[in-house]
């Protein structure tokens, strides 16, 4: 036999044992990914995983026949490999959580794939179905009417970042009822620093013990008792539909004045003006405060013994006024995006829309049902339990995967733990007593999509303004209020631009409006 | 017994080499071993000390700039101490104030400011009381209370070493603390900044040597502030690690070794221990992967010496194996043997160098005698021949003296001894010739006067006791194929003793005058006899010999003439017919000039030249003639022979027939009859064309046509060519002979 004969029988030799190899592997592992895609995966500081031999990917790939190649960047370094990934001219097949100006690459420079069209052509059926009910289309529709991401959403119905706590066992013991005017507020205050309430003999109490310029334990809280939402962003809406400007209003001034008050009583803890969250924390800890407002008591900072001191306040109100705290609502995030360099987009919009399958879609935010999920009687999941040490991400991405969960099917197939339930209960009461302002601010700063330059130009005004702010009210809280500084800030704040930033804001919601 | 001869030099060689090679391997290995350790154990501690160097430019790199920001914090006139109590604004202002000074830095994690003598420290984030810094940021090593001690208490640079901070600030890790005062001169600081540098950036710093087998330490006045340990091994505070850059020490039952960067800046100074045992299997490691490539060099080396063994062992096997079986001792080495065997062979070289030396006489006797006779074939053949007796005859010219001596047993003289050695510039021998009881002298000289004179003083020697000597010289001759001219022309000489005396030496040139005139007449008559010959015609021979005799007789020639034309003749024939000369030894007796030269009369010359011509004719040897085509050859001459007469007849025709191509035919024919075909038939032409001269009276048109030639120019000039004479000459000259021999008869 010669040697072409010899290898041809070699040849066929091979291709019988690998046929017989391939015959025994299970159907299940038959067919591998036929599709290749690249990502860009967002990755939160604390966590190392390799996203692409991850376990829950690897269901997903299975499932749908599609390996995705991630490339995990951590947040610090995301809005810096986003636009390099868009500078660079090689663009991955997808763009996975953070964030993404979706106005600047979507709209503008026309490097996102506008996905509205592939939705409603049944391309994604889980993902098209919820948003259809979710009414949060608005949140993800771009300037151009274009929608160029899937939405992150995972909605608890929190309408409040912060609620007030004052302290139930000081009240009990010097027989105190809740206070419902800053008038009682104030007095009961004036109780706790006088009346020893935590009975060591010295006059260690503080009784209003806050931090600075935040809607969680900031003083900022405090000027919803005089009827003025204050937020981060400074602007709100009113009944009409105007947008104001907080600082410029009169409840401003009164709180200053009121808190000016309260300092130089001694019944404010003058440190809010420096003072981080960890320091508040430690304070609220040590068992001397007498109120605060915060997120909620359980699986908080607060050691759970301090936490059961503290019962819930219903804000109180000024003469004349009526309480308003900022609202919160539902803000879709980002989710995900294709760029226009998609070598296979109803492939990668199949391997998205997988993950957005309810049970793929709580398994990714909360491990493997039957491990760390359980499938409950009634049809909805509930965690079992939370693996220590962020060890969840070793197998599944929690909050780096993919997740759209408007409230209301939220609750239809998921059991919130106890904690989040404890702040629905407190989201309900303070709905229930009218202290939210009625209009979400969100609307303006979140919702209303705005042109690159609009974001930009808010954003310059916005550093301007709360410098003034911020300085303001340390002044005015340690220096007191007068007619002079308050014109003197008035002035600042015109020549810091609040007129045009309420313009701004103006156009914005206008437009939305209109549009709408 | 032979091949166990040849096992045991080959090896003997073979383990000789490779004892040479390997001994050079060692010494080189050793070398090399002992260098490169040499090298790796200093590029080690070479690249411990390059690393303890970069660790050191970045770590002070980053003191530098902490005590930059601290000095720039100091010197700003945004940034004042203050009573928080009456100002609490100012921390506001503070805050923003510090966000610059620590929102740049890459390797710290937190920044404090404290203002001297103040309650609070602020940072860009934050103020506390200093009691609740203490509480919130707890030190490993310090309690609250020596904390805040240590904070008020700096006044200059001072680092807490690594330590675990259970920060409630922000996440809790293990730092080193670094407390700088604030502004240019610490003395009069108005605070200080607390920096709070992770370990993680030190231990990132030590990255380099996370896997490798090294421990790293930086110090400041003795005291470890941050370490990376790999090995097995912890520093143990205070522990000294001496002046030297690199030092070794023993602990834990183990050698270790200290590299380290002392006398910093700030009194810093950096440390790399390294576990020996781990050095030196690194130092292997380099070793065998540089030395990988000596294995290679043996095994070519091996090779190379049993190509050598082998290479040398062949010829002295070959050497042992050409002596003679007993003069191979089966107990001694072939070394000896070859030893005792040229031993042996030198003796039996000298000895035959005596006996060598004694027969030189003999063979120069023989050397003469067949110079004489003309037997070398070539000047060069006569010449090494010359050289083998001893005589250096490679010169210009040459002669032949014969000397009678008083006594005829008188040896002839030693020409290399006195006074013959008063001449210089000749080379010669002497022979006794018993037939003419006489001594033969073949002298050869670079100029004829050496010759002349070596004839007077062998007469002058020989007539030394008294007597009459006899001497006779022939003329001076330059080519060796005359030589038995040279020997006829001495003995004619010698032969004229009876007129001329023996007052004066004999000289050839005295006598030859009439000689000369002859010799190119009896060329002819050779020419004629050799063509006879050619043509294998032994009436045709004897007519030309006769035709010779009848020269000789009637020019009334002495018999020395007679010789000299005879030896012409012979000497003619002889190198003709060479093949057939040297294959019988009695053609060689016909030829021996000796033999020539005792002929006493022409009937004697006569005979023993018919007796050659019969010879040469009776053994059939033409001239160079081979059996090659033999049969084409012989039918082209039968051919020839019988249509000689044919005008029209051409060599291409006749090679034509024999299937032949003319070249190959002409040179066959040339190979066979020593002449090319063409001048064989003119031959044939002129031959036929003499008788009919000599035996007819047809004219000479009408004997071209009968030979073949139509037109009588063409036959006339060939006659010519062929005979030296037109066929006119040669009729007269024929018909006088004719006429003579019929007067003589009558």
């Amino acid at each position: 036999m010669n040697r072409r004969g010899k290898f041809m029988i070699l040849l066929l030799a091979a291709a019988l044992l690998l046929g017989g190899c391939a015959a025994s592997v299970p159907d299940s592992e038959k067919q591998p990914p036929s599709v290749s895609l690249t990502a860009l995966q967002y990755e939160i500081e604390n966590i190392a995983v390799d996203f692409s031999s991850m376990w829950y990917f690897r269901q997903i790939g299975e499932q749908t026949g599609v390996h995705v190649d991630f490339t995990e960047v951590k947040e610090a370094e995301w809005n810096s490999s986003v636009s390099l990934a868009f500078a660079k001219g090689k663009m991955p097949d997808l763009i996975l959580r953070g964030s993404l100006d979706v106005e600047e690459y979507g709209v503008s420079r026309h490097l996102l794939v506008p996905l509205d069209e592939y939705i409603q052509r049944g391309l994604m059926p889980h993902y098209g179905a919820r948003l259809e009910n979710s009414g949060l289309k608005d949140q993800l529709t771009a300037s151009d009417g274009h929608m160029y991401q899937l939405g992150f959403l995972i909605s608890q119905d929190v309408n409040t970042n912060g609620h007030f706590f004052i302290n139930g066992a000081w009240l009990d013991r010097l027989q105190l009822a809740a206070p419902e005017t800053v008038e009682q507020l104030t007095e009961v205050l004036r109780r706790f620093r006088q009346d020893d309430p935590n009975g060591n003999g010295l006059m260690d109490e503080i009784p209003l013990e806050f931090t600075f310029d935040d809607n969680i334990t900031g003083v900022y809280n405090l000027f919803s008792f005089f009827g003025l939402p204050l937020n981060e962003e400074f602007v709100y809406l009113d009944e009409k539909g105007t947008v104001c400007f907080a600082p410029e209003e009169e409840g401003f001034f009164t709180c200053l004045t009121w808190l000016g008050q309260m300092y130089a009583e001694g019944l404010l803890d003058i440190d809010f003006i420096s003072q981080g969250s960890n320091i508040w924390a430690e304070k609220v800890n040590g068992g001397n405060v007498g109120m605060f407002s915060y997120w909620r008591l359980k699986n908080t900072a607060l050691d759970p013994e301090t936490a059961g001191h503290y019962r819930l306040l219903i804000p109180v109100h000024a003469e004349g006024t009526r309480a308003c705290l900022p609202r919160n609502m539902d803000t879709v995030e980002f989710g995900a995006a294709l760029t226009t360099d998609n070598r296979d987009i109803e492939s990668s919009l199949r391997w998205l829309d997988a993950q957005f399958e309810t049970e793929n879609m709580l398994v990714s935010q909360n491990g493997a049902v039957g491990d760390t999920l359980i499938l409950r009687d009634d049809g909805r999941y509930e965690v079992s339990y939370v693996p220590k040490d962020n060890g969840l991400y070793q197998s599944v991405p929690v909050i780096c995967g993919q997740f759209f969960a408007p409230a209301e099917y939220y609750a239809s197939v998921y059991v919130p733990a106890a904690h989040r339930q404890e702040k629905a209960e407190y989201c309900a009461r303070y709905e229930q007593a009218g202290v939210l302002e009625k209009t979400c601010f969100k609307l303006l700063t979140a919702v209303s999509p705005k042109t690159t330059e609009e974001t930009a130009a808010i954003a310059g005004l916005k550093a301007k303004l709360k410098a003034v702010v911020d300085a303001e009210i340390v002044a005015m809280v340690t220096r007191g209020v007068t007619e002079d500084g308050r014109a003197a800030f008035l002035h600042r704040l015109r020549e810091a631009g609040s007129e045009a930033y309420k313009e701004i804001y103006q156009r914005v919601y206008d437009r939305r409006q209109g549009e709408k | 017994m032979k091949q166990t001869g040849k096992t045991t030099v080959f090896i003997r060689y073979a383990l000789s080499y490779t004892a040479v090679v390997l001994t050079l391997f060692f010494s080189i290995a050793g070398y090399l071993y002992v260098r490169t350790s040499r090298l790796a154990r200093q590029n080690l501690i070479d690249g411990q000390i390059n690393r303890l160097a970069r660790i050191a430019s970045q770590h002070e790199s980053y003191i530098s700039a902490m005590l930059n920001t601290a000095e720039q914090i100091g010197l700003s006139p945004h940034i004042e101490p203050f009573r928080y109590d009456a100002e609490p604004w100012k921390a506001y202002d503070l805050q923003l104030q510090l966000v610059p000074y620590t929102s740049t830095s890459t390797f710290c994690d937190q920044v404090y400011l404290y203002f001297s003598g103040d309650e609070r420290i602020y940072s860009s984030s934050a103020s506390m009381t200093l009691s609740m810094f203490s509480r919130m940021v707890a030190y490993e090593q310090l309690t609250q209370e020596q904390l805040t001690a240590v904070i008020r208490g700096t006044d200059r640079l001072r680092i807490l070493p690594s330590q675990q901070v259970d920060s409630k600030l922000v996440d809790g890790s293990r730092a080193v603390t670094f407390l700088i005062p604030l502004g240019a001169n610490p003395g009069t600081s108005k605070g200080l900044l607390l920096f709070l540098v992770k370990d993680s950036v030190y231990q990132s710093l030590f990255s380099d040597a996370v896997g490798q087998a090294v421990n790293t330490y930086v110090f400041q006045d003795g005291q470890v502030l941050s370490r990376c340990e790999e090995l097995p091994f912890t520093w143990e505070e205070g522990a000294d690690g001496g002046t030297e850059q690199v030092s070794v020490f023993r602990r834990q039952g183990e050698d270790w070794t200290l590299v380290s960067l002392k006398d910093r800046n700030w009194d810093l100074s950096y440390a790399a221990v390294l576990r020996n045992a781990d050095i030196n299997a690194a130092i292997l490691r380099e070793i065998l992967s540089n030395l990988a490539i000596l294995p290679v060099f043996v095994v070519l080396c091996l090779a190379l010496a049993l190509w050598m063994a082998r290479r040398h062992a062949e010829p002295i096997l070959a050497l042992t194996g050409l002596l003679p079986e007993e003069g191979r001792a089966a107990k001694t080495d072939e070394i000896q043997q070859i030893f005792s065997g040229i031993r042996q062979l030198t003796t039996r070289n000298m000895e035959l160098a005596t006996r060598l030396e004694r027969a030189l006489p003999m063979q120069r006797h023989d050397f003469v005698f067949q110079f004489i006779k003309g037997r070398f074939s070539s000047r060069q053949e006569a010449v090494s021949a010359g050289k083998a007796v001893g005589l250096e005859i490679d010169r210009p010219c040459y002669a032949v003296i014969l000397c009678s001596g008083a006594d005829s047993s008188d040896h002839p003289f030693e020409l290399n001894q006195p006074p013959f050695d008063s001449l210089t510039s000749f080379s010669g021998a002497g022979v006794e010739l018993v037939v003419l009881k006489a001594q033969l002298y073949l002298v050869f000289s670079d100029d004829r006067d050496t010759l002349s004179a070596l004839a007077d003083l062998v007469r002058a020697e020989g007539e030394t006791g008294g007597g009459r000597c006899v001497t006779a010289i022939s003329a001076v001759h330059t080519d060796f194929e005359e030589a038995p001219s040279a020997y006829l022309e001495a003995a004619a000489a010698y032969d004229n003793r009876f007129v001329m005396g023996s007052q004066q030496v004999l000289r050839y040139n005295d006598i030859s005058a009439n000689v000369t005139d002859i010799l190119p007449q009896a060329q002819k008559l050779t020419t004629s006899i050799s063509q006879s010959l050619a043509l294998g015609s032994r009436e045709l021979l004897d007519d030309r010999i006769n035709d010779l005799l009848r020269f000789l007789k009637n020019t009334n020639m002495s018999p020395f003439a007679f010789r000299m034309i005879y030896n012409s003749v012979i000497d003619t024939l002889a190198h003709t017919y060479v093949s057939a000369l040297s294959s019988g030894e009695n053609a060689r007796e016909l030829y021996d000039i000796f033999s020539l030269s005792s002929c006493q009369s022409i009937d004697d010359l006569d005979d023993m030249l018919r007796r050659l011509c019969d010879f040469l004719l009776s053994s059939g040897e033409h001239p160079e003639e081979k059996p090659t085509e033999e049969d084409e050859i012989d039918q082209a001459v039968r051919y020839m022979e019988e249509h000689f007469n044919d005008p029209e007849i051409s060599m291409a025709a006749i090679a034509e027939s024999f299937e032949l191509s003319t070249t190959r035919f002409s040179l066959s024919f040339k190979e066979r009859k020593g002449m090319p075909p063409l001048e064989y038939l003119t031959l044939l032409r002129v031959e036929h064309a003499k008788d009919l001269l000599a035996g007819t009276d047809m004219t000479i048109r009408d004997i071209s046509v009968q030979v073949g030639y139509y037109d009588p120019g063409s036959f006339i000039r060939r006659f010519k060519q062929v005979t030296g004479e037109t066929p006119l000459q040669y009729r007269r000259e024929h018909e006088t002979e004719k006429n003579t021999v019929r007067e003589e008869s009558v």
